[in-house]
């Protein structure tokens, strides 16, 4: 019972995640288009994710996925729940 | 339509599909290495092996499910045109992403070829890609870019011969279909429902599942079937798991065809830490910015055109006028060339130079993979006011030409924030206005002329700004919205593209002056030298011309703000059509001689006095300020209307003569006004100051955590 509710504890929004740390994608909480969307870029479960850039107001968030780069919102990386 | 003679090029944005286009077809559309450059479907026919077949560049697409509007344009395209052949273009070093679309156009029964690109990229870092295992397992055929243009042309030829090899519903071959309630869907819909759009009804089960409203809303479900549809749906996550599914499967596929370098990163680059950091991404896009307009406008451009201009007058100007002499013409037709033709528009000739250096950099900028690290940093601050960090790449192309630049705020995915950034590009100071600048402010500033039109390019921006964040108060609001962009691999720009754009933007130039202008020109000159009962007046001061009948009667109107010389009046009028003419109207009605230092005779006639326009160096700010924003040009405002519709390009007009008016308003009587305008304009100032203020303190505090300027109390998830 302890172990499940620590790695409840470890879920939250990539947006408080940290700059250079890989997190695993556990689920996405969001709008069908927005989730559609995500998906298509490839944030599907159980994928790593690293942040590699908050932007100057942190409104943007430049993230490493699938071997690529793609800067997002956000609105839109709030709705990606992730943990380490 | 055969399918045989058709060919669709569709993938993912910024895989090169227009350049690939512009390979076959040898035409020149414009390219860049940003996402979303094609916004329209192009299209063009060649003559391959005597059968002429017909080539359509779609724009960029992630998927099939429609979500901005270039995307709208290609899926619908593709549902029409489904019999057609259809070529996937991927981009090697995303071969994973790519796929994902080639899946989705083999679920809608589409047999597509693929064709990689960027393979020589791939193969530099010692990856490879087996080709042949590809083509097995997926099922279609695959081709891919060689490393010299002649080996790639010949594989080019290849696609136009083949077959597609495998005939017949694909649908039933992709593997990960079987993990899907498919079945139980298509029993719920009726025969005719699966027919809709004479698409495989697998692919309408997956739509079906993932929820597409476009979908869902042609076919026209009972109340029944939703609630059975409905109580399959919300077993389990079907949109996630089916996008699991398809990259699992090429996940799987790319395992065992490809050998992969793990660590590299598709457009990450060490340079980026330094480019976009917090402290130094701006003053290095503004030392940029000021380096393109430093050499555009000032040193070696300003060079150029004096340069061009002794050439034209030496070798053209010259002996046509002595020619024309000499064999006794009447004295209009000497006047009409001398003065209507050879001085208005060689003039203009000899701005070529400045053009040419403005696209080279413009189009280095967009190949280079800049712009988006650009639009990544101007975000948050474009947001603030309304717009999108993408509104940075109209913006900047609106420097060069405005007409051309509104095109390119398609790509914004909010319609709100589209239409207010194609509004604020019309104050960019573009290529066209730069005659004004030189002429006008070369004459009264001499050498600090630079940091005039630097500061008017200023003004512009500011102006701008203001402009956005009043519409966004009070007419087109901007909700939340999305921002999704990729950043592209920093590449070298190709000199033959940037040397075609820079020849298409001359090309241009020469045609619009050759014809337009010059006959506006041969207009304005006669309307200036003839009287309404066409009578032939060079020299002559008791008599009114057409031209200085109506600028006098239309100067009542510019009173206010100085500029009630009704020939200035006269070439603003004229500028309406475009903006070069404001400068040739100029030398028209002041009729400056053929000499070889046309632009300071011009210039040199502004300042003496005793011409039919004179300015005073306050006038002179007030006309620069006036010019640089009164009107978007004909061209534009037809653009605009095409883009944003007749109400907002009304709305734009009418916004940018206002506050034309008023800044010149303010700034000609604050210095020269009778009291009572000076008081006026004092407190029209005093008034606007209020204004903002009140909007700057007694602004309502939304939440802005989705924004990112306050710490917000409320969760991340739900805000």
């Amino acid at each position: 019972m302890v172990n499940i509710f620590i790695s409840m504890d470890k879920q939250f929004s990539l947006i408080y995640g940290k700059e250079n740390i890989f997190y695993k994608i556990l689920q996405i909480n969001a709008q069908i288009k927005i989730k559609r969307r995500l998906l298509e870029l490839g944030f599907t479960n159980n994928e790593k994710v690293l942040i590699l850039k908050k932007s100057r107001l942190k409104g943007v968030f430049l993230l490493q996925i699938k071997g690529y780069v793609l800067a997002l919102k956000k609105k839109e990386v709030a709705n990606i729940i992730v943990e380490v | 339509m055969n399918k045989k003679d058709n060919l669709i090029l569709v993938g993912n944005p910024n895989v090169g599909k227009t350049t690939f286009f512009n390979l076959i077809t040898k035409s020149f559309e414009h390219t860049g290495n940003w996402h979303g450059v094609t916004t329209e479907a192009a299209q063009k026919q060649v003559i391959v092996d005597g059968k002429e077949i017909n080539i359509v560049d779609l724009p960029g697409i992630y998927s099939l499910s429609s979500y901005s509007f270039e995307e709208q344009v290609s899926i619908e395209y593709l549902v029409k045109n489904k019999n057609l052949n259809i070529l996937n273009i991927c981009d090697a070093n995303i071969l994973q992403r790519n796929l994902y679309l080639t899946l989705q156009l083999m679920e809608m029964g589409l047999m597509p070829n693929l064709y990689i690109n960027f393979y020589d990229e791939v193969k530099k870092r010692g990856e490879e890609i087996d080709f042949l295992l590809l083509s097995k397992q997926l099922n279609v055929n695959v081709f891919f870019n060689k490393k010299n243009k002649k080996q790639t042309k010949e594989e080019i030829q290849k696609i136009f011969n083949c077959d597609n090899k495998v005939e017949g519903n694909q649908i039933n071959e992709l593997p990960y279909l079987k993990n899907l309630p498919i079945k139980e869907i298509l029993d719920i819909l009726t025969f005719n429902q699966k027919k809709l759009f004479d698409l495989p009804p697998q692919f309408l089960a997956i739509k079906i599942l993932e929820e597409d409203s476009y979908i869902k809303e042609n076919l026209n479900l009972t109340t029944e079937q939703n609630d059975k549809i409905n109580n399959i749906i919300l077993k389990e996550d079907y949109l996630q798991k089916i996008s699991s599914l398809r990259y699992n499967y090429i996940f799987k596929i790319l395992k065992e065809c490809t050998k992969k370098n793990k660590n590299f990163v598709y457009g990450k680059f060490k340079i980026d830490k330094i480019i976009l950091n917090k402290y130094l991404c701006f003053p290095i896009f503004l030392s940029i910015l000021f380096l393109i307009f430093y050499i555009t406008f000032s040193s070696v451009g300003a060079y150029l055109s004096s340069l061009l201009k002794h050439i034209i007058d030496v070798s053209l100007g010259n002996p046509i006028k002595s020619f024309l002499i000499n064999i006794n013409c009447p004295a209009w037709i000497i006047g009409l060339f001398s003065v209507g033709i050879i001085e208005s528009v060689g003039g203009l000739f000899s701005f070529i130079p400045q053009i040419v250096l403005l696209f080279l950099f413009l189009s280095i900028l967009e190949d280079s993979g800049y712009m988006s690290r650009l639009a990544f940093c101007f975000e948050d601050i474009l947001y603030s006011i309304g717009l999108s960090g993408k509104s940075v790449f109209t913006i900047i192309m609106s420097f060069g030409c405005t007409t051309s630049a509104i095109l390119t705020a398609r790509n914004i995915e909010d319609r709100n924030a589209r239409i207010k950034t194609a509004i604020i590009s019309p104050y960019m100071s573009c290529s066209a206005k730069l005659p004004i600048f030189a002429v006008i402010g070369g004459a009264f500033f001499s050498k600090g002329n630079i940091f005039v039109i630097i500061s008017l390019y200023l003004l512009g921006v500011i102006i701008a700004i203001l402009v956005s964040l009043f519409l966004n108060k009070f007419f087109i609001k901007s909700g939340e919205r999305s921002f999704i962009l990729e950043f592209p691999p920093y590449r070298k720009p190709s000199i033959k593209r940037v040397a075609f754009l820079i020849y298409q933007n001359c090309k241009q130039f020469v045609l619009k002056v050759g014809t337009i202008l010059l006959s506006f020109s041969v207009i304005v000159w006669i309307l200036q030298n003839f009287t309404f009962d066409f009578q032939y007046i060079p020299n002559t001061i008791n008599q009114k011309s057409m031209l200085q009948v109506v600028g006098e009667s239309l100067s009542i109107i510019f009173k206010p703000i100085g500029l009630d010389n009704w020939g200035i009046v006269a070439s603003l009028l004229v500028g309406v059509m475009a903006k070069e003419m404001v400068v040739s109207t100029m030398a028209i009605i002041n009729k400056i001689p053929t000499t070889n230092n046309f632009e300071s005779q011009l210039g040199f006639s502004l300042i003496s006095g005793s011409f039919a326009i004179s300015l005073s160096p306050l006038t002179a700010v007030v006309m620069l300020i006036f010019s640089l924003i009164y009107m978007p040009c004909i061209s534009t405002i037809a653009v605009l209307k095409k883009e944003i519709g007749l109400k907002y390009t009304f709305l734009a007009c009418c916004l940018q003569f206002l506050i034309a008016y008023c800044i010149c308003f303010i700034i000609y009587n604050i210095f020269v006004g009778t009291l009572f305008f000076k008081i006026l304009s004092i407190s029209l100032v005093v008034f606007l100051i209020v204004f903002a203020m009140y909007f700057v303190f007694f602004k309502k505090d939304k939440c802005k955590n989705c924004v990112g300027f306050k710490n917000c109390k409320s969760n991340g998830f739900k805000c």
